[in-house]
This record gives structure tokens, C-alpha cells and sequence, in this order.
């Protein structure tokens, strides 16, 4: 019996008895949704009452099987109601993944690939429906990240909730494809996002609506669940841009026209799309984030933007297109985009060994240098230059080389460089801006304060990065246009110095207060501060002794982890020595405010950038802290891997399809079918690991976050009870509920992936008997067993 | 890796403020110690994953405010745990009286198999004691649950104290069909793992 075989008789078993569902092929009988819903109330017959339903509504029925599947189980809807509608016969191959979805579910009763992963729930309302496309709506969006502190608390809600609440995801997807026409989503074969054909390997339905996977990616992540680590995808997602040619490459075949397209390519769209919000975004983001305070966002984000839309599009075509077609890359937009991304490359680059990059870096620096002199005015040139320079896998570089903090931050410096030039850099930005914006509104440590601190904390360096920090935060609560303006210019020298090295990021920022300093340190320093800062923390953990250098005294005060904060807050001096001293040291000039503030620790950002520092310490300690640079990384190398089967997954389909209309046997097209099954199995365990890996990166922001509140809060406390004004009380009980709120969605995270585990145990289960199922009831020994074939593959992706 | 684990547990650590909670979750959880005392705010949790025959078990360990104050904040994570610890400070009579009172405590807000221990913390400061270690283990003997003196400061008893919960909680588990006890092993299986460990 063939794998199909073997499923259509799954299924006819479990409809069995089930009033109008007759089960003689994976077409048809599956066209007017009561196979479906029959198949759920089989299982699980508290989510559907089949009584009520008609045959007759072939809408609504499907429309009922796939949205409880999805939201109740985790199934990812594959399938389209409008399509079951408008098609005779359903397309066979998307019932019978879809149904395999079913099966590997309620066989083993697990979801394929997790919650999170396969769709990533668009919790978040309140973050921005990433506007595609259209900056304006990111630039509002931003602006709505609130002042600093209150903005944990949406964070916190979003998170916990490990599906989308419906309509939330509803009103975000809504608004960002309020400008497209609803329909073509519903149309079966094209991408809601980026109007391409869509394969069923990339199939993503999001509220209804038909997305590449990588298009609906890049809408989730600017309103996804886990903001952070969204962003953190996000951000990797840049890097899929430039890589993102192969998926290009790959589809031409199918379809050639769509290359040419700059914003229509499938792929590009995809991969684009994030960088296309996020550019846009990012743009506008990191010029309300740094300079303005929210309010001011707002007109940041319009200066920004002009620039910023017209680069969003051109820019992810261009990016992508380059290494494929160069054709659609005219516009200058295009052009600052890729000079952006190359400014992250170069970063990149400058650190990697590789000849090419290498060779790349030399152009990049080149480009940059220009850059950095002509500065933000002269993106289109920068980009001229910067051109030639091949924008790769900034991401793989990075990884490559031994300094994954260093790399990380540097990157992390160089979106946020990017962002506070702004228009030039804009893609890179976007996540960052984003985190950044949190950060500072929240105070709470981003990933890019992270990796910022990490670099800081050691010696000098620290310092020029706690001053951004700083006055970042400052600049929002106090939103002075001084400052503004100082951060412009040195914003965009950052792009200059980039090419010294790769700290340049740091540099960029710096200039103005110690340039000097930043960036001469900051090369030498990576490796050091990278030791020092974790080391203060195993010092006060365990007995390493050693680095301890300054913090000896601090590490002892702020030996207990959680306490660390309240400690701290106590006393700002012990544990806040180091990075007060840091910072006074440091700020020569410009950034006086941020140096006094931290003095005086009175002011609680002043004592939030500290808290966040040490947050740092305290992740460095624990055993399994994953630097953010390098989840960010495996979630690129997933992302790699993603692209790579959805491009396999492609020739699969087209192969099936193929064999299919020429009537093949079964027996061919088991083989096929096999692998299909296996390759869309190994999809899922790709996005098990990604959402993984954002739930590990969110819970170690939370945990940076968290000292950080419960300082402010201890600080608050311990104000006599009778001289709290109601301010006071008020403030404290915001705190209160923020710390809860933030341990309530570690605590949701962790139960995140307990449910993510057992079911993946079953899942795992399930699919082995399914493979073992074919195995044994095939009738011609063949070549390769399939399951040789399953084992082959694997070991292949492993490699990979 | 974040999934890598058979069981997860939940435990829940109540008694008296200042009685060393935070200081055991520490020490179980990172093996360390800081004789400052900082009072916890509100809630908190720890993570840490041990073996306990032959499984991995992924430990939460919640960690409470003593303080009077918190305790509408605290009751409410009564409910989500499978084991509660009981702390009382052997150099502090009045936390050991109130175990009482968090007995009852438990009885109001967890839920009702819940498995419980009882630990008399500091027994390093012998010279301070105030609380014999026979008036502790004849509490726990009462309520039948299990007794350990401990002390987070020299590192006596707290791993085993955990590791003996959760066993407890691991035997009962396992004799209703949990729904990680799953057994079907097939070749492929490792096969899967391994890669899944790659990817992981």
C-alpha cells in the first residue's frame, strides 16, 4: 500500500460512521469540509459540534475544520476555504499534506511543528501590524511603543499567550494588508503578501490569507507574539535577504517571470518583506527611537520615511536581486538598502578570514568610508560603491568567526549605527530600532542592548555604549533636539569608521562623546570584554576569581541573581560601580547628562542602564545562556535550512505533480512521496528548533528585564510607607505587576515548550509508524527502502 | 537544550521571610551563596534540570515572598505546582510555628495531591539552634510528608532534599499514565533524535 493509500485509508477508518463523509479519494471527498471536521470530532469532539453541520456549506465547514485545527491544535491551515469553495476538484497534494498534518497529529495527538513555530501567531496588536511595504503605517506603529517603562507590559501579554488570540492577529494582519486586496490572500495560489505563486512547501495561512511562509514571516515578526525574539528573527532575516538568492535561483524555473519583478518574487517577497517593513520601519523606527522621545516619533518618522518607503520596496528587491538578476535593482532606494546591508556585511565581513569576504570587505570598507563622508545625504552613492561589494551572508560570517559576542554586538552596534543615521541603513535597523525603541522605552536590555553592554562592560568601550543607552533613554523621556541632532552626526560617521573595525558601530555612536575610544578599543577590546563581563558573574556565582577586577566588591553585593537588582538599586555604588565608573570615565563630552545621571543614580534610567549591564552579567553566568548573537545566528542557519527544504520542497511538489498528471503508478510516486512527507517533517522539526530558540532568546530577555524592574521597585519600597505620595503608590504597583507580568511570561514560556515537547514526543512517534507503515506494506522490494531513503535524507540535512 | 528533558515539575518553596528560600533555590539551582539577605519581591522561579533515576527532570523551582505583604501575589502560585516545600529557619522558632499556618495555606490554594516536604534551614548555626531536628521530623512524620535540615550557606542537604521531591513526585506521576510516558521505540526513532539533536 502506498503512503497516500495508507492515509486515505487512515482517514476513512476515523470518518467512519460520521454522517455524509465517505472517504474515496484525497480530492473530492475531502472538497466539502466534513471529512475535516469529521476528522477533528473524531478526536477531539469537544471542538466541533458535527450535528450542526451541512454539507451544504462548503465554506463554512471548511472554513470551521481549518481555523479550529489551527488555533485549537496548532495545525497549520495548508488549505484555503475559498479554495475548497471555487475548485471541482481540490488540488490532491495540498489535501493530502494537509491531511498528513492531521494524521501526524491525532495519531500521536501532536501538532506538527509547534505552536509557535509554524505559524507565528501575530499576537500583537499593539506592536506594529508590520506595515509591508508602507512605511507610514510602521512609523505609526513605532510610535506607539510607549514611554519607557510602560511598554514591558504589552510585551508580557503577548507573550504568554502562545496562540494568537484570533483577532488580535486579525486586526494586526488586517491593518497590514488593509492596502492589498483581501482577495488575492483567498486566491489559491498567491502569496496575500507578495501576490506570487506559492508552493505548498511555503504555504503559511495567516487569518485566512495565503502567505509564503518567509512573506508571512515578515509580517509576523513586526507583530509577533514574542516581540523580541521576533525581532531577533527579523533581524536574522536580513541576512536571508541577501541569501535568499537561491531560493530565487530555484523557482525561476517555475516561474522566470517572477525575477524579474523586483517585489514580486516569491522569494524575494518573502525574504523581503520583513526587510521591506523592517527597512521601512527601521528607518523611521530608529530616528523616533533614538532621537525623539514618542511623541517626537512621530515627525522623526516622517522625515524618515520619504526615504525610507521608497527604499523599502527597491531595497529588498535589491538585495535579493543582485546576486540573481540585476535588472530590477534601479532605483536608488534599492541601492541604499543594499548599502545598508552591506554596512552590516561589512561589519561582518571585516571580521571574517574569508578571501571573499575579505575582498568584500576591502569594497565594503571602501564604500563605507565614502559613505561615512558623504554620510546620509549621499546614500545612493554610498550605495554605488558599496555595490560592488557582494552582500552575503553577513550572518554566516559573523558566526564563522570565533567572536560571536563581538560579532553580535558589532552587528547589533551596526544596525543601531544604521538606525540613528537612519535613512542609509534602514533594513538593518528595522528589528533593531524596533528593539531598540523598546529599550529604551521600556529600559529594559534588548538584544542589541545586550550585546552593546557585553562589549562595554570590558574596559572603555563599555562606556560609549552605555552612553547611547543612556541617552537614548534620556533623549525619550526628555526628548532633547540637541541631543537629536548630536546623534545624527554620529549616527552616520559610524558608517565611516566601520571600516577600521568592525566596531565601528560603536565608534559611530561614540564619536561624539570619545570616538576615539570606541572605536580603538572596541577592537582590541571584543575578546576581552567578552570575558570580563560573564566573568564578573561566574565571580560571583562561583569562586572563579580572577576577572573580578573592579566588580570584586559589586559581585558580592550582587551574588544572588535575582536579588542582584534590589541590591544594586539599594546601593547604586557597590554594584553599579563598574558601570558607573565606566561611564563617567568615558563620556568626555556631549554626553554629560548620561555621565552625571548615572552619577547621581538618582534618575531610575540612569540606574536601569546599570541594572541592565548587570542583567548581562547575570545571563553570562548560567550555563545554558545562548548569546543572543548566537541564537540569532542558528536561527539564521535554520532559516538557511528552511529555505533550503522549501526549495527542495518545491522541485518535490513539481515532480509530484508531474508524475501525478502522467499517470505514474503509485509505486513511483510513493518514493516521491515519501520523501515529501519526510521533507515537510523535517520543515517541522526546523521550526520546532526556531521557535525554540525564539522562546530561549525571550526568556533570557526577560531575564534581563527583570532585575532591572525589580531594582526600580525595591527602590520604591523602601520609601516610608507614609512619605509615598500616590504617585509613588501608583508607580509601585505598575512595577509590581510588571515584575509579575514578566515572570508570568517565563513561566509561559517554559510551559511553552513543555507543551511544544510532548507534543513533538508524539509527533516523533507518529511519523516513525507512519514511515514504518509504508515500509512494511510495500509490496516490491525496491532499490531503497523508504525509510533508507528517510534515513539518507536526514543524514544529508544533518550534514547540511 | 530548552526541550530536552522527560518531566517537567513544578515546585513551590512557602515559609516564614527570611528563613533562606531564596538561598536554597540558589544553591540548588547554581550552587551558590550569598549571605545578604534580599528580601524577595512578589515571585520568582529558578530553573534547573536534574536526573532522578535515569530521567531527566526540568525543575522549576518558584520561589515566594515571605512577606505578609505579597502573600495575594504568592497564594496564587499555589495552585500550578505538583511539590511545595516548607521552610522554617531552625534558628527562628516563630517560622516554625508558622509552618502551620502555610500548611493551611496549602490546603486553601494548592491542589490536593499536592506532594510536600518540610525543611528546617541554617542547621550550619547549630550554636543558635531553637528548633530540635526531633520537633521538625515528628511535624513532617505527622503530616507525613518528608523531612530534611538543611543549610544553602555550607551546601547540606538541598540537592538531595530536591532530587527526593521530585522523586516523589516522579513515582506518583508515573503510575497514572502520564502523558510523557510514552514508550514505542523504533529504529528510526534514534535516528530522528539524533538529527533533531543536530538541529537542536
Amino acid at each position: 500500500m502506498s503512503a497516500v493509500k495508507a492515509l486515505q485509508q487512515w482517514c476513512r477508518l476515523r470518518c467512519e460512521g460520521y454522517r455524509d463523509v465517505s472517504i474515496t479519494n484525497m480530492t473530492t471527498s475531502f472538497r466539502d469540509g466534513m471529512a475535516f471536521c469529521a476528522l477533528i470530532h473524531k478526536h477531539r469532539p469537544d471542538l466541533i459540534n458535527f450535528d450542526s453541520l451541512k454539507k451544504e456549506n462548503v465554506y463554512d465547514n471548511n472554513k470551521l475544520a481549518f481555523q479550529v485545527a489551527e488555533e485549537q491544535l496548532g495545525i497549520p491551515a495548508l488549505l484555503d476555504a475559498e479554495d475548497m469553495v471555487a475548485l471541482k476538484i481540490p488540488d490532491r497534494l495540498s489535501i493530502l499534506t494537509y491531511v498528513s498534518q492531521y494524521y501526524n497529529y491525532f495519531h500521536g495527538r501532536s501538532p506538527i511543528g509547534g505552536m509557535a513555530g509554524i505559524k507565528r501567531p501575530a499576537d500583537e496588536p499593539t506592536d506594529e501590524p508590520a506595515g509591508k511595504k508602507y512605511e507610514p503605517v510602521s512609523a505609526k506603529v513605532f510610535p506607539s511603543s510607549k514611554p519607557a517603562r510602560e511598554n514591558s507590559p504589552p510585551r508580557s501579554s503577548n507573550i504568554t499567550k502562545p496562540f494568537p488570540s484570533p483577532k488580535q492577529s486579525r486586526n494586526a494582519m488586517q491593518n497590514v494588508l488593509v492596502e492589498k486586496s483581501n482577495k488575492t490572500g483567498t486566491l489559491s495560489n498567491k502569496c496575500a503578501s507578495c501576490n506570487q505563486h506559492v508552493h505548498l512547501v511555503q504555504r503559511q495561512m495567516v487569518d485566512g490569507k495565503l502567505y509564503h511562509r518567509n512573506c508571512a514571516k515578515s509580517l509576523s515578526s513586526t507583530s509577533a507574539p514574542l516581540q523580541d525574539l521576533s525581532r531577533n528573527t527579523a533581524f536574522t532575516k536580513y541576512t536571508p535577504h541577501s541569501n535568499f538568492t537561491k531560493p530565487n535561483t530555484t523557482t525561476p524555473t517555475t516561474t522566470p517571470s517572477r525575477l524579474e519583478k523586483p517585489s514580486t518574487t516569491p522569494s524575494f517577497s518573502t525574504t523581503f518583506s520583513p526587510s521591506s517593513s523592517s527597512s521601512s520601519s527601521s528607518s523611521s523606527r530608529p530616528a523616533s527611537s533614538l532621537f525623539s522621545p514618542a511623541k517626537e516619533i512621530q515627525t522623526s518618522a516622517s522625515v524618515s520615511k520619504p526615504a525610507a518607503s521608497q527604499t523599502t520596496v527597491t531595497t529588498t528587491t535589491s538585495v535579493v536581486t543582485r546576486p540573481v538578476a540585476a535588472p530590477r535593482t534601479s532605483t536608488t532606494a534599492v541601492k541604499t538598502q543594499q548599502s545598508k546591508l552591506k554596512f552590516w556585511q561589512t561589519d561582518h565581513t571585516t571580521k571574517n578570514e574569508d578571501s571573499k569576504t575579505a575582498t568584500k570587505n576591502a569594497d565594503v570598507n571602501r564604500g563605507l568610508n565614502v559613505t561615512g563622508k558623504t554620510q546620509e545625504a549621499t546614500g545612493g552613492q554610498s550605495v554605488t560603491v558599496v555595490i560592488n561589494v557582494p552582500g552575503r551572508k553577513e550572518m554566516n560570517v559573523t558566526l564563522d568567526k570565533g567572536e560571536r559576542w563581538k560579532a553580535g554586538g558589532e552587528k547589533v552596534y551596526v544596525k543601531q549605527d544604521d538606525d540613528e543615521s537612519s535613512k542609509k541603513k534602514a533594513s538593518a535597523a528595522a528589528f533593531i530600532s524596533k528593539k531598540v525603541t523598546e529599550e529604551n522605552n521600556n529600559s529594559k536590555p534588548s538584544w542589541v542592548n545586550v550585546a552593546l553592554k557585553k562589549t562595554e562592560k570590558p574596559s572603555q568601550i563599555e562606556t560609549p555604549k552605555r552612553e547611547t543607552e543612556g541617552v537614548r533613554g534620556r533623549v525619550k523621556l526628555k526628548a532633547d533636539p540637541s541631543l537629536l541632532a548630536d546623534f545624527h552626526p554620529a549616527s552616520d560617521p559610524p558608517s565611516s569608521a566601520p571600516s577600521p573595525a568592525s566596531r565601528s558601530g560603536l565608534g559611530a555612536r561614540t564619536p561624539e562623546r570619545g570616538s576615539s575610544k570606541a572605536g580603538s578599543a572596541s577592537p582590541v577590546t571584543p575578546a576581552a570584554s567578552d570575558n570580563e563581563s560573564p566573568v564578573d558573574w561566574r565571580s560571583k556565582l562561583k569562586p572563579i576569581g580572577g576577572k573580578d577586577t573592579k566588580p570584586a566588591g559589586s559581585s558580592q553585593s550582587s551574588a544572588k541573581p535575582w536579588a542582584n537588582g534590589g541590591g544594586k538599586t539599594s546601593e547604586p555604588s557597590s554594584s553599579s560601580h563598574l558601570s558607573s565608573l565606566n561611564i563617567t570615565v568615558t563620556p568626555p563630552a556631549s554626553k554629560g547628562f548620561l555621565n552625571g545621571q548615572t552619577a547621581n543614580g538618582g534618575k531610575s534610567e540612569s540606574q536601569v542602564a546599570k541594572v541592565l549591564n548587570e542583567g548581562e552579567d547575570e545571563t553570562l553566568k548560567k550555563p545554558d545562556y545562548i548569546p543572543k548573537e548566537n541564537i540569532i545566528k542558528e536561527l539564521q542557519d535554520i532559516e538557511d535550512n528552511l529555505n533550503e527544504l522549501e526549495k527542495r520542497g518545491v522541485e518535490l511538489e513539481m515532480k509530484l505533480r508531474s508524475s501525478e498528471e502522467e499517470g505514474e503508478d503509485d509505486s513511483l510516486m510513493d518514493d516521491l512521496m515519501v520523501e515529501w512527507f519526510n521533507l515537510i517533517r523535517n520543515k517541522q522539526v526546523a521550526m520546532r528548533r526556531e521557535s525554540e530558540l525564539v522562546y530561549i532568546g525571550k526568556t533570557q530577555d526577560l531575564e534581563e528585564q527583570q532585575p532591572t524592574v525589580e531594582q526600580e521597585l525595591r527602590r520604591l519600597m523602601e520609601k516610608p510607607e507614609h512619605l509615598k505620595t500616590p504617585l509613588d503608590k501608583k508607580k509601585e504597583q505598575q512595577l509590581m505587576d510588571k515584575l509579575v507580568g514578566i515572570v508570568n511570561d517565563r513561566n509561559a514560556i517554559i510551559d511553552g515548550l513543555d507543551e511544544d515537547r510532548l507534543r513533538e514526543e508524539e509527533e516523533d512517534e507518529e511519523l516513525n509508524k507512519m514511515m514504518m507503515n509504508f515500509n512494511l506494506k510495500k509490496d516490491k522490494p525496491k532499490k531503497k527502502s523508504p525509510m533508507s531513503k528517510l534515513l539518507g535524507w536526514k543524514k544529508d540535512k544533518k550534514e547540511g | 537544550m530548552a526541550k530536552k528533558y522527560d518531566f517537567l515539575f513544578k515546585l513551590l518553596l512557602i515559609g516564614d521571610s527570611g528563613v533562606g528560600k531564596t538561598c536554597l533555590i540558589i544553591r540548588f539551582a547554581e550552587d551558590n551563596f550569598n549571605s545578604t539577605y534580599i528580601s524577595t519581591i512578589g515571585i520568582d522561579f529558578k530553573v534547573k534540570t536534574i536526573e532522578v533515576d535515569g530521567k531527566k527532570v526540568k525543575l522549576q523551582v518558584w520561589d515566594t515572598a515571605g512577606q505578609e505583604r505579597f502573600k495575594t501575589i504568592t497564594t496564587a502560585y499555589y495552585r500550578g505546582a505538583m511539590g511545595i516545600i516548607l521552610v522554617y529557619d531552625i534558628t527562628d522558632e516563630k517560622s516554625f510555628e508558622n509552618i502551620q499556618n502555610w500548611m493551611k495555606s496549602i490546603k486553601e490554594n494548592a491542589s490536593a495531591g499536592v506532594s510536600q516536604m518540610l525543611l528546617g534551614n541554617k542547621c550550619d548555626i547549630e550554636a543558635k539552634r531553637k528548633v530540635t531536628k526531633e520537633t521538625g521530623e515528628k511535624l513532617a512524620k505527622d503530616h507525613g510528608i518528608r523531612f530534611f535540615e538543611t543549610s544553602a550557606k555550607s551546601s547540606i542537604n538541598v540537592e538531595e532534599s530536591f532530587l527526593a521531591l521530585a522523586r516523589d513526585i516522579l513515582q506518583r506521576s508515573s503510575k497514572k499514565p502520564g502523558p510523557t510516558g510514552r514508550e514505542v521505540k523504533i529504529t528510526s526513532t534514534t535516528e530522528k533524535k539524533s538529527s533533531k539533536c543536530v538541529l537542536l
